[in-house]
């Protein structure tokens, strides 16, 4: 259980600090690229929420390095062995999704437009749905390969 | 560590020597090991005293609140080393590691199994049923030569 909690602690850390950087060096392309005077990449309806822009993108930056980190951290909750493919996986989406959305509603007004909202939560589920499938089916190929191969080593001890 | 072959006709059969200037857990460790290689047996633990199981007759061998077991169509028995140096003594041709708390042996294995929600399960001799690790599945198919 410690070692767990080491794990998702490390991973949340790193998850924190790589987004944090990525975003630091994404927000300075953007800019770059604008190149106007007094430009920042952010959403307006976002930045209103501050007292300056500086507060606002330091805020997003922190925000972004949250959900990573739980991300991060989460992963350890699919190396949990005796749990199924299909616990760890519900769990894990419930976890990062109320990371993700509520910090993608307040950053970028994800929220605002109800059916924009809507199709891209379900195009989400429906992405992870089939990723857990496709992983579900290599499992069973998989298993399906070493029964094969366990008939074979069993017929050859018996000759 | 030195290690010498030492040719000598004083010597009617192969021995093997540990020399240190004291027993302590290296030397153990070692004895068990050369002990365990040569013999193919493993050093189990009942309430009787000790027993040596042949590594072939071994189904599985487990973590259970801590301690590790060894389990034989005629029992459990209880062993000392840890479930690490378990899989580096055993043969990993007959044996591999299916999760972090088990070592299984091929030969004892029936079948392999998908549920419904993505658990492995594994069915061996003697009616036992556990669980194989996602994690370790590449691991069983490269052991087999898949």
């Amino acid at each position: 259980m410690m070692n767990m909690l080491k794990k998702a602690l490390f991973r949340g850390l790193s998850g924190f600090m790589y987004a944090i950087a990525i975003n630091v060096l994404l927000a300075l392309i953007i800019t770059a690229i604008v190149n106007e005077p007094g430009f920042v990449p952010l959403v307006p309806d976002y930045a209103a929420h501050f007292s300056s822009k500086f507060t606002a993108l330091l805020t997003q930056f922190v925000l972004i390095g949250f959900t990573s980190a739980a991300f991060g951290a989460g992963s350890v909750l699919l190396e949990i062995e005796h749990w199924s493919l299909l616990k760890q996986s519900i769990i894990y989406f419930i976890v990062t999704t109320l990371v993700w959305v509520p910090v993608s509603i307040f950053c970028w007004g994800i929220a605002k437009y109800t059916v924009a909202f809507i199709s891209m939560i379900c195009s989400y589920v429906l992405s992870y749905a089939i990723s857990w499938l496709i992983q579900y089916n290599l499992c069973k190929k998989s298993v399906a390969a070493i029964n094969e191969k366990l008939i074979q080593l069993n017929e050859s001890e018996l000759e | 560590m030195k290690i010498k072959l030492i040719i000598d006709k004083k010597y009617t059969e192969p021995e093997i020597h540990i020399c240190n200037e004291e027993k302590n857990n290296e030397t153990e460790r070692l004895a068990g090991i050369v002990s365990q290689a040569v013999n193919a047996t493993i050093t189990a633990y009942t309430e009787n005293g000790v027993e040596l199981l042949l590594c072939e007759a071994v189904i599985r061998i487990y973590t259970e609140n801590q301690k590790i077991y060894a389990a034989t169509a005629s029992g459990t028995y209880r062993l000392h080393q840890r479930l690490f140096e378990m899989e580096e003594i055993l043969d990993g041709r007959r044996f591999v590691r299916i999760s972090n708390s088990e070592i299984v042996n091929l030969r004892k294995i029936k079948r392999l199994d998908t549920s419904m929600s993505g658990t492995i399960l594994m069915y061996l001799q003697n009616d036992i049923t556990t669980f194989v690790s996602r994690r370790y599945v590449s691991k069983i198919k490269k052991v087999l030569g898949i």
